[in-house]
């Protein structure tokens, strides 16, 4: 719970076409994470399995492309007894799926240029009165003539400048009379002879023609009718060529749920990739499992293969600290946790894992900061009747009212009413003094453990230096202690001399030296280094701790903001008193409850992993049996 | 940073890159030096030497490693920068993205194999907007243009669809996507650019530039109309306006086109015997030009432009001088590759 699980460096050794079988049996277990640099390239040289594994890229792309345009449901899918996949299956599936999504892909493309042509014979529609307005004989549109050359269609309105200046050159002229949806309608005109010029600068800036209807002069509503006859025609091949859509989804959806399972059953081998190396008819493969299932792991391997593998594990060795990586296993409660401690980073093998730390110190300073029996049990209510949405963060929002519920019933708050419920301990504004004492305190105490983790991580890390002489380290922290025992001596007023100098002086020195060694580099820029991280050392403890004085401060601005409220709400009478009361809490939850929220987060984040978390492990992924997209290892 | 600080520092650190470039004498001595002084002059461009270097044509890594170098100074630079003038040099970076989707279109018209495009990819570290894995994924053009739409690129997807849908012809693709990139960089460079500014000087001249050998290859390489020809061409005017590039695109021969080219260039392409002359010619006015902006520009997007313009010819000049001592090339034809004057 307080670190990542033991690991040991796996290495498993089958016959060639047992490989795949093995893959399976890894997966199965869930506790495999491949390694891609383990293995000697001189000791096995050859990457088996590489046409199979672009077969299931293949296929896999082939197959998400589909459901993600698959609106058909797929119920009752599940995972079937796992069993081997040939080469030969899997390519005559990739073949079945290259031929479904050309399907799809054609209905798409279907669908998209009926919708172009919806939107041309609308605008057409719209631009039969335009026809009529221009001044020329209609006739000589339709249809071609002897000596002169007219083209009546649309670009894109930005084509229009250019292809006007091009068309000149050509001898022609260009007559905008409509421009809807970003398109331009245009009737081109210029002598006989230069066709060829002309369609090749049309076609250059994407023209499309537009077939006029001969009877537009003579008979403006027929030719109207049979536009909107067009239109029915168009939104009516929609309509079959949506249900032809939905028809193959259907027709194909059995063969594509079978395709989700197969292709399930390839991911483990091909997702192998680099891990898996051979030489001849020999497979190795490396990787990474928790130390506490390498057992179950070997036992699976037995029942499958009996005694046709070699299966061997170790202790991960010092040089390789940063390439295991770390699984964090935690109790139900703690999972969203996780997700929040992961936001910063991933624990690097053998470093302490916050996320209890970050749990209990999290829940307490809402509390702590935004202490009261209403507000908190309101966010309680809100977090289980938004379960839902929140899903496995509803845990966390029950948690934080319900600290709040609690600090309230100790500071006697409820909705702001102090006068409701005695307090158990005190009201936060009764005695501010006490309240930022204690939060000092808290700040203090927050910073020792803090340190005392990052020098028990260096220590891990096997960096001596750094965990006894670094700010961070040893020295920081009996400099820290030496500035808090002096602090104390002063405020209490009393006599201090070479006791508290000497405490503070001589840990600050060795972190001093300590800055002056690590940084060779010429003089005046080493002392300038030297004085200014120095400088920041002392700066940086002193504000730290004064940063947690937030908390105080937040449950005093709790305290105030109701009264705001009320003050508010004395002024106003029955209805608007009750009105304003109301308002206010809300205000008060969903405002001042986020402004806390992300308070308690940067104290976390900044003042707490900052100072011992590095967060840059390795994320733990096994190998797994799972209907989803492509694992990238 | 406030607007006086990230001056300073966009100043200092333009200043403080243009010293690093390499100068036109150095990199004439580089072209010629003996191997063993190859080491010190390689670092000097932020390099390994060419010994270091993987074999050649067993990836891209040399050209890899020189776009990752300038893409990495316009980070820098694009640090201290808002607004337009930001925006413009990050649409400057956007072009190797847009190298990536003409390979990928290429590739997707003659069938090549993923595998293979995946290789010939430059990898845009911050500036990649391209969905690289949903596009190789694609099985054909028009599904590669469609998933497209979806992109910053959707503007470019769209003009390419409708000429992809008149003509199947990779050159009418790639002529759209460059038209449509280089129209949105004189879009972004006129945002960025104050009045009087040389940043317009610059980009005027490198548009210029493109227009011009656009058209000479456009007309007498492929032999497309004029009225085609000057369509295809980037919609801006600069000292080339619209009725100059008419004019230019309807003569009949390319020596005609050079005779009639209007100053500054007429002089300066006299006799220029091809458009591969005439491109090495304009280039090396930019880079003139360039300079002059970095030793007496004060106004920083246009300094920044302008070292960017010299840091790309400087790698692409390292690159011509791998691989010309790779393939153990004359050093008169490794200083043309180079594009050095004569010596």
């Amino acid at each position: 719970m307080f670190k990542p699980l033991p690991m040991q460096r796996v290495g498993l050794f089958v016959l060639n076409e047992d490989a795949p079988l093995a893959a399976l049996t890894l997966a199965e277990q869930g506790v495999f994470n491949p390694e891609t640099t383990q293995l000697s390239a001189t000791d096995l040289p050859e990457f088996p399995g590489e046409s199979y594994r672009e077969l299931y890229r293949s296929a896999r792309s082939r197959l998400d492309k589909i459901l993600t345009h698959c609106t058909a449901r797929q119920e009752s899918l599940r995972l079937p007894a796992p069993r081997l996949v040939s080469e030969a299956e899997l390519a005559t599936l990739d073949e079945w799926l290259r031929g479904v999504w050309a399907e799809c892909s054609k209905c798409q493309e279907a669908l998209r240029r009926i919708e172009e042509e919806r939107k041309h014979v609308d605008q057409l529609l719209r631009a039969i009165d335009n026809f009529a307005a221009l001044d020329i004989d209609l006739g000589l549109l339709a249809g071609s003539r002897r000596f002169i050359d007219v083209h009546v269609g649309a670009v894109p309105a930005a084509n229009v400048a250019r292809l006007r200046e091009a068309m000149g050159i050509a001898g022609y002229l260009v007559r905008p009379f409509l421009e809807a949806e970003g398109l331009a309608h245009l009737v081109i005109a210029g002598a006989g002879g230069k066709e060829e010029e002309a369609r090749a600068v049309l076609q250059a800036a994407g023209w499309r023609a537009i077939d006029i209807p001969p009877e537009l002069r003579d008979r403006p509503d027929k030719a109207r009718r049979d536009l909107k006859q067009r239109l029915d025609r168009v939104l009516e091949e929609s309509d079959v060529q949506c249900r032809l859509f939905e028809n193959t989804q259907k027709e194909f959806m059995d063969r594509i749920v079978e395709a989700r399972q197969v292709l399930a059953m390839v991911a483990p081998y091909a997702d192998l990739g680099e891990a898996l190396r051979a030489r001849g008819g020999l497979v190795g493969i490396a990787g990474w499992a928790p130390r506490s299932d390498v057992p179950a792991l070997r036992a699976a391997l037995e029942r499958r293969f009996a005694k046709r593998f070699v299966l061997s594990a170790r202790d991960p060795r010092p040089g390789e600290r940063l390439q295991v990586p770390s699984v964090m296993r935690h109790a139900w409660f703690l999972r969203p946790i996780v997700q929040l401690v992961k936001t910063y980073g991933v624990p690097r093998y053998g470093e302490i894992d916050p996320t209890l730390l970050f749990a209990v110190t999290f829940i307490a300073m809402y509390g702590m900061m935004f202490g009261d029996v209403g507000h908190g049990l309101t966010i309680a209510l809100l977090g289980l009747a938004l379960r839902k949405r929140l899903r496995q963060f509803t845990r966390f929002v029950v948690a934080i009212g319900l600290s709040s519920a609690s600090f309230g019933l100790a500071y006697g708050s409820v909705f702001g009413f102090e006068e409701w419920l005695h307090p158990l301990w005190m009201s936060p504004l009764t005695n501010p003094t006490r309240m930022l004492m204690l939060a000092l305190y808290w700040g203090a105490g927050f910073i020792v453990l803090t340190t005392l983790l990052n020098i028990r991580n260096r220590l891990v890390d096997g960096d001596w230096e750094k965990a006894l002489l670094d700010r961070g380290g040893l020295a920081g922290l009996l400099f820290y202690l030496g500035l808090l025992f002096a602090g104390f001596r002063v405020a209490a007023g009393a006599r201090t001399g070479w006791l508290e100098a000497s405490v503070v002086l001589v840990p600050y020195a060795v972190i001093v030296g300590h800055i002056w060694r690590e940084n060779a580099v010429p003089l005046g820029e080493r002392i300038l280094i030297v004085v200014i991280e120095g400088f920041e050392t002392v700066v940086k403890y002193i504000s730290n701790t004064l940063s947690f004085l937030r908390v105080a401060a937040f449950s005093l601005n709790h305290v105030a903001l109701a009264i705001a409220v009320f003050t508010l709400a004395g002024m106003l009478g029955q209805a608007g008193h009750w009105t304003t009361v109301v308002l206010g809490n809300i205000f008060i939850i969903g405002f001042e409850g986020a402004i806390v929220a992300i308070q308690v987060l940067r104290l976390e984040y900044y003042e707490g992993f900052s100072r011992f978390y590095s967060g840059d492990g390795r994320e733990f992924r096994p190998l797994t049996l799972a209907l989803g997209s492509a694992a990238k290892t | 940073m406030g607007p006086a600080s990230r001056y300073a520092y966009l100043h200092g650190r333009v200043s403080l890159m243009g010293a690093r470039l390499l100068s036109e004498s150095v990199l004439a001595n580089l072209s010629q030096a003996p191997p063993d002084q190859e080491a010190e002059l390689f670092e000097a461009g932020g390099l390994r030497p060419p010994s270091e270097e993987p074999p050649l044509g067993a990836s891209r890594s040399l050209e890899q490693r020189l776009i990752s170098n300038l893409l990495a100074d316009i980070v820098v630079l694009t640090r201290a920068l808002t607004g337009g003038a930001r925006d413009f040099l990050i649409y400057w970076a956007y072009r190797f993205d847009l190298g990536n989707l003409k390979t990928i279109l290429r590739a997707k018209l003659y069938g090549e194999s993923t595998a293979n495009v995946r290789e010939q990819l430059f990898d845009m570290g911050p500036f990649a907007r391209l969905p690289i894995d949903e596009l190789l994924r694609t099985e054909d053009v028009t599904e590669l243009l469609r998933r497209l739409e979806g992109t910053p690129y959707a503007g470019i997807a769209r003009q390419g669809r409708r000429i992809y849908d008149e003509r199947h012809e990779p050159f009418a693709l790639d002529a759209a996507v460059d038209r449509q990139y280089y129209a949105g960089l004189v879009k972004r460079a006129r945002e960025a650019e104050g009045g009087g500014d040389p940043l317009r000087a610059l980009v005027g001249n490198m548009i210029d530039r493109v227009n011009l050998v656009w058209l000479l290859r456009y007309r007498f390489a492929y032999g497309l109309p004029a009225g085609e020809t000057y369509y295809l061409l980037i919609p801006a005017a600069y000292r080339l306006g619209g009725a100059e590039l008419q004019r230019l695109s309807q003569l009949g021969s390319f020596e005609e086109v050079i005779a009639n080219v209007p100053p500054p260039w007429g002089p300066l392409l006299e006799g220029a015997p091809n458009a591969a002359e005439v491109t090495l010619r304009l280039e090396r006015d930019t880079w003139r030009l360039a300079r002059d902006v970095m030793a007496r520009g004060v106004f920083t997007t246009a300094r920044a432009f302008a070292y960017l313009i010299l840091r790309e010819k400087e790698l692409r000049q390292i690159r011509a001088l791998v691989k010309g001592k790779r393939l153990a090339v004359a050093p008169e034809l490794v200083r043309e590759a180079m594009g050095l004057e004569a010596a």
